[in-house]
């Protein structure tokens, strides 16, 4: 079985050594020309290797092991190929020259996010039915408690799929990373969006039996994240994320939109980058709702929509993520799907200092009410 | 009437849960790994019961409870395994998020419907049976029963006559295995059911698994004065199970339940305010340690030596403690008692 004690240290090797790299520009040692490739870019970095890694006690099938290997594998062996078309695009993006430690951090975004690209792309319907196949196994999240989203945990996942769909799913994935690192356009899935299902329970007298709201019923982790914690992060414990997608999908198995529970599920074994950069690790901001320093060193900006809603008896309001528009600058030409939500905190934090009470309606003078306001993040 | 236990079933099992149940949070950080020492099997019943549970597996936890159900077979810590797989259990059901009311119905909602997927099945119709008891103690609070407000205490009786009717409704199915017994004991002892009846209750369910020792568990945290019981009663109960396990684990037994009774009510007035003897108890605890030697039963038996005033066992016992010491094993005292113990016996 996996360890997760030697993974969870592994982690923050990698976190560190990700946000080391980051703030250093990989400190190459060579002035790095137009046309030559620098050395220190010739090579992955070290900490995807590590996030590719395959723990040897990982609970997976022998054959299934050997085929994610080698599927590893395919991405270090793509990165020498790739890596020439990333350096011109975000030579040209920048408009010419970049000095070598703008360029080498943008080339690690950009490495982070085609592993999230990766997998939210679909492949196709046989792809899906695997997935929903596995959603339904009870023991889907089993053996990833305690684990972040590595390339492990994907694996592990894998191994849930019922055996005759497994095969023909993993080379779909196989098929998927063909398109790594190349410019790839998709919708931003709107992360978490599970928060908008409605889970208040209805409200009980004694004596009256549990009344839901929900067609399956919630297991306890995904009601103590619901419905026990007001106002809890998107949990970065895998185990958490699998369960509460899980039932997310199940509740909505029957909708017309359970291509968007599938799209969360495939979002959320993204390495995004609340898993992989320590932000405490960055000087703090000014103020609360200054321009959130991590973000500006990573060059990320952009808009973020919020909706406040006012109660009747309560001038503060509850605030959400409507939309977002994210631009980084390392990721040029790519949704940069594995950064989307690095400026909703500090933008909801701005909207909730800035925002007030609309004036209330004629007809309308107690009701509640929503507005919704505009963030602009822009870096001089 | 005193009612001061927070609630049946945690209370009752305290000697061991005290040491071995985290909160769900840790049940998330945890995986078994082959790198990390293998754990002792008390503790990995436990943790599979909490993590089956805790994701929703039904499947997983009735398999886990059907491979301990089988009577026979005792674990290291002299305990039926079922005693850790609903120490498990309660790591759940004793959860307590920030809103703890929603959380209790989501746990109502799932066990219920356990109960419409596996109707056979004696663990769901339990489940769902102490999901209702968990709410019925939200309700009623955790304080003595003159804090309690009436509307407080209808709440509670409401969600406990639902939980009886419920496994009576579906009898066949939940008493099929003790599982059942033992969760209707605890709904018994807070709807003062006389110690006949739950005496003859426990009877019928020790017919189908002599060795979960659960069911005795619950008749002592019922018997107790604070509950429907007296001393009598409760001596009564203890001896003929003493009585009855005597030929394959001596006083283990007579032992055991009066070290439960003092968790839930006597703690160090248990010679006094109880029918308890020492000598018994005593003998109880070595024929417990030559069988199933562990710590905290050690322990245990140094607290009561302590509390008997029986110098020549503690002094007999306190230095095989120096590397084993479990405050848990300590009544409420914990450290502070064994300290005051330490000091006793090196002035006598």
């Amino acid at each position: 079985m996996l360890s997760v004690r030697s993974i969870h240290h592994k982690l923050r090797m990698i976190a560190a050594a990700a946000v080391c790299a980051l703030m250093a520009g990989f400190s190459p040692s060579t002035a790095w020309g137009q046309s030559a490739l620098p050395a220190w870019a010739a090579q992955p970095p070290a900490w995807l290797r590590e996030y590719l890694e395959l723990p040897r006690d990982l609970a997976v099938d022998e054959a299934l092991r050997k085929r994610a290997e080698a599927m590893a594998e395919q991405i270090v062996a793509r990165w020498p190929q790739v890596i020439d078309s990333w350096i011109a695009e975000r030579r040209q993006s920048a408009g010419g020259a970049i000095d070598d430690a703008n360029l080498a951090s943008g080339l690690q975004l950009r490495a982070l996010n085609e592993l999230a690209l990766w997998r939210v792309h679909a492949g196709g319907l046989g792809f899906d039915a695997a997935w929903s196949a596995a959603l339904r196994n009870p023991a889907l999240c089993a053996n990833v408690s305690g684990i972040r989203p590595t390339f492990a945990a994907l694996v592990l996942s894998w191994q849930a799929i019922p055996a005759q769909l497994r095969g023909a799913h993993v080379e779909a994935e196989a098929l998927l990373l063909q398109r790594w690192g190349k410019l790839a356009q998709l919708p931003l899935p709107p992360v978490a969006a599970l928060r908008a299902i409605p889970v208040t329970p209805r409200p009980l007298g004694a004596g009256v039996v549990a009344d839901h709201a929900w067609r399956v019923p919630m297991p306890p982790v995904v009601a103590s994240y619901l419905l026990g914690t007001p106002g809890g992060a998107w949990h970065q414990d895998a185990f958490v994320r699998c369960v509460v997608l899980q039932w997310g999908w199940r509740e909505r198995e029957a909708d017309p939109d359970v291509g968007e529970g599938l799209m969360q599920w495939r979002l959320a074994q993204a390495p995004i980058w609340d898993i992989w950069f320590d932000e405490s690790r960055f000087p703090k901001p000014e103020s609360d709702d200054a321009y959130p320093p991590m973000a500006a060193r990573l060059g990320v900006s952009g808009t973020v929509r919020i909706a406040l809603r006012f109660a009747p008896d309560n001038d503060k309001p509850n605030a959400r993520v409507v939309s977002r528009s994210i631009r980084v600058d390392g990721v040029p030409g790519v949704n940069p799907i594995a950064f989307q939500t690095m400026l909703d905190a500090a933008s909801i934090r701005r909207a909730l200092r800035t925002a007030k009470r609309p004036q209330p309606s004629a007809d309308a003078p107690s009701a509640d009410a929503e507005i919704e306001i505009e963030i602009v993040w822009k870096l001089e | 009437m005193k009612r001061r236990g927070r609630r049946g079933l945690a209370s009752v099992a305290c000697c061991t849960m005290l040491v071995l149940a985290p909160m769900p949070s840790a049940v998330r950080a945890q995986s078994p790994s082959a790198t990390e020492p293998k754990k002792n099997q008390v503790e990995e019943i436990r943790s599979e019961a909490s993590r089956s549970f805790w994701r929703g597996d039904f499947e997983s936890l009735a398999r886990l409870h059907d491979a301990h159900s089988p009577p026979g077979r005792l674990l290291p810590n002299g305990r039926s395994p079922l005693a850790s797989f609903e120490s498990g259990l309660h790591t759940v059901l004793d959860h307590a998020p920030a809103q703890r009311l929603p959380y209790l119905l989501a746990l109502e909602a799932q066990t219920l419907a356990w109960t419409k997927a596996y109707p056979k099945s004696s663990l769901a119709h339990s489940l769902y049976a102490l999901a209702l008891l968990e709410t019925a103690w939200y309700h009623r609070g955790t304080g003595f029963a003159r804090t309690v407000l009436p509307q407080a205490w209808k709440a509670f009786d409401e969600r406990v006559a639902m939980a009886q009717s419920h496994l009576l409704a579906h009898r066949e199915a939940a008493m099929s295995q003790s599982e059942g017994f033992v969760t209707m004991l605890a709904l018994g002892r807070v709807s003062r059911w006389t110690p006949d009846q739950l005496i003859a209750f426990a009877r019928a369910g020790s017919a189908i698994n002599p060795t979960d020792d659960r069911i005795h568990q619950r008749v002592v945290a019922a018997l107790v004065p604070k509950w429907a019981g007296d001393a009598v009663s409760l001596d009564r109960y203890i001896n003929e199970v003493a009585e009855r396990t005597r030929a394959a684990r001596g006083e283990t037994m007579y032992a055991l339940m009066y070290s439960w009774a003092a968790d839930e009510e006597f703690e160090g007035g248990l010679f006094e305010q109880s029918a308890a003897r020492w000598p018994r108890m005593r003998q109880g605890f070595r024929d417990l340690l030559l069988r199933h030697e562990n710590p905290f039963q050690r322990n245990r038996f140094a607290y009561f030596a302590c509390v008997a005033q029986d110098i020549d066992t503690v002094r007999e016992l306190l230095p095989g403690l120096a590397d084993s010491f479990d405050p848990q094993a300590w009544g409420d005292g914990k450290t502070a008692t064994y300290e005051t113990c330490k000091a006793w016996a090196a002035r006598q």
